[in-house]
């Protein structure tokens, strides 16, 4: 473990004196990765451990992201530690409002109804001229304070990036692992069984999917911060593609898979765009490649190798068995 | 009153349009148990295929729409044997993934070969001018449409309830397993099934290129409102999709008569509502469990 260890520390400090080495554009880059690698492992919890395929996770990134515009321009209140619980508390409401309807149905069902509710925010911001400032959205946004300080600057934001990525990181790896994680795989396993066993299926989603809105908004919130707005475009279908994208990429059976997806297409999008304006093909022949020749995704096989190593015996992979849900509930 | 009466022929006509979308959808959902979330980008396909075949034959309207089926139909049918079948043995969540995937690839494949704007074609001259309906006038090309979608619903209960390839598709919908146990090749169908789903879906899109406009993001707002009427109506069955066309058609004509701006809350506020009532829908049934 030595080296682990080792690899570790010296990851850690890299990313502690990253932004005194980096120019402004590669700060901004980096603080796009950390909000954006947040949002992708919030969108795991519900694809990979709760097997829910979400088509619906930009609404909370954009809950998130109009929170804090909103808070900073309309009410000028621009501190982190009002605006961002404000803006976890705001995706956790409309998590529970809406996931009494998408949690108790059937994985297609699920699908479907958080594509359509997540539309239906899309439709409501860039409609609702009078609040959310419609199609042109709420630019302008100011830097964020914490406390007596204003973190105006490129250095500042990456550091409260950095917090608040490690710690939902931190706080999703604890919740994956403790005993509420695993009824969580075992109602992806077999609902029904985990029933029979006394869990409250449905209950478990719910917490789940307002857990994984809560995370969500927190990397929206980041993203307006460093993107300085908050556009319809941050609510719309797309991002939601754009995270599965992110998230299978990676390997939807490890925690870190989503991490390295949303690092790496964060970073291809704006050499891509450079060559071709052509992005969501871009994205669906990765989402197309990745289903057919590496189903799963960058780091699902290695997890998966762990795993057998450990002797936690499964039949198929980790990636499967999310598809597993449609067909028995 | 009069208004009243012209928003109901206005939701109707959009009705008929989700019906010719939805009814492909949730005959695809019944045998094949997936959701196509590629259909409304495949209707929108049938749309700019017709769009081009109908500008190169001078606007003509029919011709277009001849060519939107005859180019759709064969590649539902390829989509489906050569890549959903496949992917379909590694599970559910790829084949979501998959045609989520086309959605991606579609909207940007008709923009790169057909532009970024909005198409439109003229209404054919014989459908151009207005109908008489007692008092009111109504676009006669919109009558037609609403005429088409009830001839399709027609033809879709003959075949359901008349024909052996009907009684196959009712066996398979109900219980797959019994249905092939007793000889049904329920792959091949499903080939036939999604095909003719992509042929109505297309056929729709390129029927509304003389009342709406269509740009490389339609497939996606369409397709979520197919969703809503097939969640509304009930997953798997066509006279759910009819309901829950004819439902949403009619409160999104209000919607966008009353409060212009939340034409779109409004159809959710229904979806929500029958939700509430009926979780799976006004015609659907809770699933059948089989572990």
């Amino acid at each position: 473990m030595g080296r682990r260890e080792g690899l570790r520390i010296l990851g850690a400090v890299a990313a502690l004196l990253f932004p005194w080495v980096a120019g402004d554009y590669a700060r901004f880059l980096a603080v796009e990765v950390l909000a954006l690698a947040l949002f992708a492992v919030s969108y795991n919890l519900l694809l990979g451990y709760g097997g829910m395929l979400s088509l619906g996770h930009a609404a909370p990134f954009g809950i998130g992201a109009y929170t804090v515009a909103l808070l900073a321009l309309r009410g000028g209140q621009s501190s982190v530690l009002v605006a961002l619980p404000a803006a976890v508390a705001a995706a956790m409401l409309a998590a529970l409002l809406t996931g009494l309807f998408v949690v108790r149905s059937s994985q297609v069902f699920f699908t479907m109804l958080t594509l359509a509710f997540a539309q239906m925010f899309y439709a409501l911001a860039s409609r609702w001229y009078a609040v959310t400032g419609g199609d042109t959205g709420l630019p302008g946004l100011p830097p964020p304070s914490l406390g007596p300080w204003t973190l105006s600057s490129g250095t500042a934001l990456y550091y409260l990036a950095l917090l608040l990525a490690g710690g939902g990181l931190w706080a999703l790896w604890r919740l994956v692992r403790s005993p509420f994680g695993l009824t969580l795989r075992a109602t992806r396993e077999n609902p029904r069984r985990s029933a029979f066993l006394g869990v409250r299926v449905a209950r478990v989603r719910l917490a789940t999917y307002v857990v994984a809105w809560g995370w969500a908004a927190v990397a929206g919130a980041l993203w307006a911060w460093n993107q300085r707005a908050a556009f319809p475009d941050t609510l719309y279908w797309s991002r939601s593609a754009e995270v599965m994208a992110m998230t299978i990429l990676g390997g939807q059976g490890s925690f870190f898979g989503p991490v390295l997806g949303a690092a790496l297409i964060t970073v291809l999008e704006p050499l891509l765009n450079r060559l071709w304006e052509y992005w969501s093909l871009s994205l669906g022949l990765v989402v197309i490649l990745v289903v057919f020749l590496l189903p799963q995704g960058l780091l699902g096989g290695r997890a998966e190798r762990r795993r057998g190593r450990l002797g936690d015996v499964r039949g198929e992979g980790a990636g499967q068995r999310a598809g597993s849900g449609a067909r028995s509930a | 009153m009069q208004g009243a009466l012209l928003q109901v022929l206005n939701g109707l006509t959009y009705a008929a349009f989700l019906f010719l979308l939805s009814a492909g959808l949730t005959l695809i959902f019944g045998v094949m148990r997936i959701v196509n979330f590629a259909h409304g980008s495949l209707a929108m396909l049938g749309a700019y295929v017709a769009f081009d075949a109908a500008s190169r034959a001078g606007g003509d309207l029919w011709v277009g729409l001849a060519a939107a089926v005859a180019v759709m139909v064969p590649l539902g049918v390829l989509l489906e044997a050569g890549l959903l079948r496949p992917l379909q043995r590694r599970g559910d969540l790829y084949v979501i993934l998959f045609t989520y995937g086309l959605v991606l690839v579609m909207g940007d494949l008709v923009k790169l070969l057909w532009g970024p704007e909005y198409k439109s074609l003229p209404r054919p001259g014989f459908l151009a001018g207005a109908a008489g309906l007692g008092p009111l006038l109504f676009p006669a090309y919109n009558l037609m449409l609403i005429a088409v979608a009830a001839l399709v619903a027609l033809v879709i209960a003959l075949v359901l309830n008349r024909t052996a390839f009907g009684m196959r598709l009712r066996a398979v919908s109900a219980d797959r397993e019994t249905a092939e146990a007793l000889g049904i090749h329920a792959a091949a169908l499903g080939a036939w099934v999604f095909g003719l789903g992509v042929g109505l879906a297309a056929l729709g899109g390129a029927l509304v290129l003389p009342v709406l406009t269509v740009a490389p993001s339609f497939g996606v707002e369409v397709v979520v409102e197919a969703f809503i009427v097939v969640v509304v109506g009930g997953l798997g069955n066509v006279w759910g999709a009819l309901l829950g066309s004819v439902l949403i058609g009619v409160s999104r004509a209000f919607g966008i008569a009353l409060f212009p701006a939340f034409e779109q809350a409004l159809i959710y506020a229904v979806m929500a509502a029958v939700l509430i009532v009926r979780p799976w829908g006004l015609l659907g049934r809770a699933p059948l469990e089989r572990n």
